[in-house]
């Protein structure tokens, strides 16, 4: 059902004081835990203006760590939106021995700590790891405490978002579709990219945008995996992290609020992209 | 010849859903292929179009073998129920797609699509979206859609199923236009009959994955050749009664045979038929010189239903001796007959009836069809427990004149044939029919795939208390069938004295009529048991277990079979093993559970510790078919 | 009988088929699997003695417990906010609503490191509402509460998201029916609306138990790891490792995740089963 019919349909007409205690305890709790504390850090990251704010946002160091942030997320964001869907794909489509246990496996991201993650990757890939020692003199490739740490850590965090983003659109398609463009002529290619992908970007693109915006933000794993070399491998979180303890408010505010602003707009993207697709496909 | 089916056979996890159906449609034909829902008509028509692959048999289009092609390859146009309407394009878009994937040019597509567009009557909407349209512009656009690439034949699943009364008729004559004026060959697949009369040239129809018949609507309307047919399209009332001598016989009153097609083995003895008369064949008078007919007898308005140019009526019987209704069906715990009529306007205003009016049925004109009584299937491997299953059954088959067929089973084929022999010697001689099967198989599969080629409505079968439980649970898998079990160690001749064990749930209002069927021929009496636990659930129980056990022996009245009743309460289990005992019974009828999920039926509960503590008597396992209707 | 939904109806090469499934598990298995691997081994790797004694430590055992604690609290206060929270959004409709939906996913994307500042910025020594809390006594920051406040800050959105689009395709149909049979509002509420939303419940609380445990950069901010005080699980890990104790580090990493891993495939399991798939 679509957001405007349960408008139409609504609840009760006339909200008795229950309803209205309900209401204001949700709108409290929100309030308390997430309006005030967003209230306080803008007014502490404005305290010295904008231009303040554009002063301490561009110090190289935190500069650097902003620019890192966004293009390990990017990178990571454009690798994951083709091998979610691919995995999604798969997942839905094909039988094969072992479906079942990909698919918990999917979910495995959400249950581990990043912390964790961070120390999984680091045994696994640090100078003293099996792989990472290989790797390292082999092809002089450096994974930990170097960017390519931090992209393979935030495949890791973000893997199930495009792929469960993916999966109910996949399975709510109308094969009927499919057959239908088969009989008129299109091959397994045509049919795809005519037929099943145009459904999915919508999904696809939100899927994305939620792993962007959780990896810019991204500190458990990062902390532990980039090693935090300013001006190489240190990401905005763990700038702020190191400013926090420093004591340099100012700092830290500046870069928290960017971050902020950054997640403000993905989510609220995210949430109207959604809506719009809500309103486009009233069967959804 | 567009369109050739030679033996189609698709399965779907060993059971075959479309059941060697062979077919010729000719060029510019319009088909219609109706059956009920889940009966195959879907899986054929996708097998034609390649979106479902083909187990065995082959496909001809204009002369060319398409079975292994790719769907891509066979340029057919495929119109769905739901439309199928690519929603993210426009309607334009999606009328084009058949030319854009062919690569056509822009200037031939635009062309060619205002002109489909024009077709089916959507001209100008070419820029809409489908979720901006109604249900049945969607299906115009889909119809454009399927047409675009000049397919040489036009396939349509249901394609009204999903739409309200008036657009269906509306869409219906523009199909019917459009496809006169393409000479397209076209099958359409509906479980309507109605949309299957109207638009038809010719008509198959299927039931459990078969084509039964094939012909012009008024031919399967008015001379069906099988019960279902008769049934399934428009309202029969369907009787049996017996043929001598070039006429036909329900109970006392007499029909000269109009039907030459009968096939009748022995045209001198008297032989069961199914008497088939429409609605509009009935005649309702006053009095019965009124009637310029054959007369039924008297009769009560039941029902006055007003259907626009006509009436229909229910008319409701006495029992007429030795006639047994199977449409419409009796009423559990009926014994009447029931007889459905139809009047137009001048015959309703001449006679106007009440329900409740007293009135005299008539029948101006019958078709009879060949009854196909019982089949039974008896298995045997040659073990002594086979052997005293195969003289019970022979004994019943002869009194119930019921087809039999033979299957050996679990062995080489000259092991087999050599039982065989020796079975048939058992068997005796005066049989309806019969058949012999070999089969390598084990039994439950040996069932299985025989009741595949020619189901049977009740496989008999030795049993023995050591495994016979597992093996009957292997036949009940096999099929629809019901099962007798025959113990081993010693012949108990047939039947005399039944009891049947029934809840007084839906499916043991089947169990009540399967037996009636099978004892009639017997001569057999029935005693219905009703067993509540010593404290009962709900307060009612008593009572409603009463009104349920007087209907059935009113039902089995009807079927000829005397019956008594018996209502007791205590541990189940003791209760029927005392009874039988007790009662003199020698046949035990117990209702088969109901199937588990994956359709399999699990005899581990009450009535295979019935089974088990069986000393010496014949068990009666029925189907229910409360849950496939 | 009908065709199965998911029968392939294009024949898709088989080679294409092996192909993509191929691909995606070894993905998977590069990806996910191996890491998991190597934290198992890098836990046992100086064998199974030194792995019990690192665990055995009650740093870890105090750090535990505190985690489990805060997470328990977490999903208690989240049960009943959460899940008048979801209803509020789906059932009533008022101003600035979607401005407020939007914000619930926004402690999804902030880092928890803004986060634990946020909190210290509003209760911290020089926050916001230090003149009241120091007039009340009680210490948010640099303590337990601060660790509370973090976790249910970060889990915020996984109870209100997993409930909502149940309820919204649960619709008000069948609660309206219910006032059509009688019901009143708490009748329909028990009896109708909440069995309808149990599964979606389990899994809320499911994700936000594992999230809480895992729980690190809002809670070291916030607590500062004050050893013995508010370190939990994750800020003993992160000390272990800055102290150079693998043994410890890796060994409580991997109960860690194992235990959030349990908790989160029970719930998958209870829920696959009790749906009857």
């Amino acid at each position: 059902m679509t957001a405007s019919q349960a408008r139409l349909r609504g609840a009760a007409p006339e909200p008795g004081w229950g309803t209205w205690a309900v209401r204001g305890a949700a709108l409290t709790y929100l309030t308390v835990l997430l309006i005030l504390p967003l209230f306080v850090i803008a007014q502490d990251g404005l305290r010295a203006g904008l231009a303040g704010l554009w002063r301490a946002v561009t110090l190289p160091v935190a500069w650097q760590a902003l620019r890192l942030t966004l293009w390990t997320a990017a990178l990571m964001a454009i690798l994951n939106a083709g091998m979610g869907t691919l995995t999604a794909f798969v997942l839905v489509r094909y039988e094969f021995p072992g479906r079942d246990w990909l698919n918990l496996l999917i979910d495995l991201p959400l249950a581990v700590p990043t912390l964790v993650t961070g120390v999984m990757l680091v045994i696994l890939y640090g100078p003293q790891g099996a792989l990472g020692g290989w790797l390292e003199s082999t092809f002089g490739w450096r994974v930990i405490f170097a960017p390519p740490g931090i992209v393979l850590a935030l495949l890791f965090i973000t893997f199930p978002f495009v792929v469960r983003a993916l999966q109910p659109v996949l399975e709510a398609l109308d094969r009927a579709q499919e057959e239908a463009a088969v009989t008129l002529g299109a091959n397994a290619w045509t049919t795809f990219w005519r037929v099943v992908f145009p459904p999915l970007l919508l999904p696809l693109t939100t899927g994305t945008l939620l792993s962007f915006a959780r990896a810019i933000g991204e500190f458990g794993s990062i902390v532990i995996v980039a090693g935090n070399i300013p001006l190489f491998s240190q990401t905005a979180a763990v700038y702020v992290f190191g400013e926090v303890e420093s004591e340099n408010r100012l700092g830290a505010s500046a870069v928290s609020l960017v971050m902020l602003a950054l997640a403000f707009v993905l989510v609220m993207l995210v949430d109207w992209l959604q809506r719009r697709r809500r309103s486009v496909s009233p069967q959804a | 010849m567009s369109i050739q089916l030679e033996q189609l056979t698709k399965r779907y996890e060993g059971h075959p859903v479309v059941n060697q159906v062979s077919l010729e449609i000719a060029d510019g034909e319009f088909f219609v292929l109706i059956g009920p829902s889940g009966s195959g008509k879907s899986t054929v028509l996708r097998m034609i179009a390649g979106l479902t692959s083909v187990d065995a048999g082959r496909i001809w289009l204009h002369g060319r073998d398409v079975s292994q092609a790719a769907p891509q390859a066979r340029g057919v146009g495929f119109v769905f129920q739901h439309y199928a309407l690519f929603q993210h394009m426009s309607v334009a878009d999606n009328v084009e797609f058949a030319l854009r994937v062919r690569k056509a040019a822009p200037v031939e597509r635009r062309r060619r699509r205002d002109e489909l567009l024009d077709l089916v009557g959507l001209a100008g909407l070419g820029q809409r979206m489908p979720n901006q349209l109604s249900g049945g512009q969607q299906q115009r656009v889909a119809l454009a859609r399927a047409l675009a690439h000049r397919p040489s034949v036009l396939l349509l699943d249901e394609p009204f199923g999903a739409l309200d009364a008036k657009i269906r008729v509306d869409l219906r004559r523009a199909l019917r236009r459009i496809q006169t004026e393409l000479g397209i060959t076209t099958i359409f697949v509906t479980h309507d009959q109605e949309e299957a009369f109207e638009l038809a040239d010719r008509i198959g129809v299927m039931n459990f994955g078969r084509l039964l018949e094939v012909g012009p609507p008024s031919e399967l309307y008015q001379r069906p050749q099988t019960e279902f047919v008769a049934t399934f399209l428009g309202t029969a009332n369907l009787l049996v009664g017996q043929c001598v001598a070039g006429s036909v016989r329900l109970g006392p009153v007499h029909f000269p045979l109009n039907t030459e097609a009968l096939p009748l083995d022995t045209p001198n003895t008297p032989q069961r038929v199914q008497v088939l008369f429409r609605p509009e064949d009935v005649a309702v008078a006053a009095a019965p010189e009124a009637l310029n007919c054959p007369q039924l007898g008297p009769g009560v308005v039941e029902q006055c239903v007003f259907a626009g140019s006509s009436e229909r009526l229910t008319l409701r019987l006495p029992p007429l001796p030795t006639v047994r209704p199977i449409a419409p069906p009796v009423a559990f715990g009926d014994n009447s007959l029931l007889v459905e009529a139809a009047r137009l306007q001048d015959q309703t205003r001449r006679l106007p009836l009440q329900p409740g009016d007293r009135v005299w049925v008539g029948v101006r004109r019958i078709h009879a069809l060949a009854h196909p009584g019982l089949s039974f299937l008896i298995p045997t491997d040659g073990s002594p427990a086979a052997l005293a299953a195969l003289e019970v059954g022979g004994q019943i088959a002869r009194l119930a004149h019921a087809r039999v067929t033979l299957l050996g089973y679990g062995a080489a084929p000259t092991v087999l044939e050599r039982h065989l022999q020796t079975a048939k010697e058992r068997l005796g001689s005066g049989l309806a029919a019969l058949e012999l099967r070999v089969s390598a198989e084990p039994l439950g599969d040996a069932i299985a795939a025989e009741v595949e080629r020619q189901p049977a409505d009740l496989v008999i079968q030795g049993f023995h208390p050591a495994g016979g439980v597992a093996l009957a649970e292997q036949t009940l898998r096999g099929g629809e069938h019901h099962v007798l079990l025959v113990p081993a160690e010693k012949n108990p001749g047939t039947p005399t004295r039944a009891l049947v064990c029934v809840t007084g749930s839906e499916p043991a209002k089947n169990d009540v009529l399967f037996t009636g069927r099978l004892v009639r021929h017997l001569g057999a009496e029935a005693t219905l048991l009703c067993v509540l636990p010593a404290a009962p659930v709900e307060a009612d129980a008593h009572e409603r277990a009463e009104r349920f056990l007087a209907g059935g022996v009113r039902t089995l009245a009807v079927l000829g079979v005397p019956a008594a009743t018996k209502l007791q309460t205590g541990p189940v289990r003791d209760v029927i093993a005392h009874e039988m005992q007790a009662g003199h019974h020698d046949l035990l009828v117990l209702g088969a559970p109901l199937p588990e999920r994956d359709g399999t039926i699990s005899l581990r509960g009450l009535v295979g510790q019935m089974l088990t503590g069986l000393s010496g008597h014949q068990a009666l396992i029925v189907r229910s078919e409360f849950l496939a209707a | 009988m009908r065709a199965p939904a998911n029968a392939a109806p294009v024949r898709t090469g088989t080679w294409q088929r092996r192909l993509l499934i191929g691909l995606v598990l070894t993905y998977v298995t590069l990806l996910v699997v191996t890491p998991l691997a190597a934290l198992v081994y890098g836990a046992f790797a100086e064998g199974l003695p030194a792995l019990g004694q690192a665990l055995s430590q009650p740093v870890v055992w105090a750090a535990f417990g505190r985690t489990l604690i805060v997470a328990v609290i977490v999903v208690g206060v989240h049960s009943v906010f959460g899940t008048a929270l979801a209803w509020v959004m789906v059932r009533h409709r008022f101003r600035g609503q979607r401005w407020l939906n939007g914000l619930i996913d926004l402690p999804f994307a902030v880092s928890a490191v803004v986060v634990g500042y946020m909190l210290l910025l509003v209760f911290g020594r020089n926050g916001l509402l230090a003149p009241v809390l120091s007039a009340l006594q009680w210490r948010v920051a640099f303590a337990f509460p601060g660790l509370v406040l973090a976790t249910l800050f970060v889990t915020l959105p996984f109870m209100a998201r997993e409930l909502m689009p149940v309820l919204e395709a649960f619709g008000p149909e069948q609660e309206q029916a219910a006032a059509t049979l009688g019901a009143t509002g708490w009748q329909t509420f028990w009896l109708v609306t909440l069995p309808a939303l149990r599964w979606g419940f389990v899994y809320g609380v499911t994700l936000t138990f594992a999230r809480a445990l895992g729980e690190f950069g809002a809670v070291l901010v916030v607590g500062g790891g004050i050893e013995g005080r508010t370190d939990t699980a994750t800020v003993y890990i992160y000390r272990a490792l800055e102290e150079r104790q693998y043994v410890s580090a890796y060994g409580t990493a991997l109960a860690l995740g194992l235990l959030s891993l349990a908790v989160v495939y029970a719930s998958t399991f209870i829920r696959r089963r009790y749906r009857g798939a």
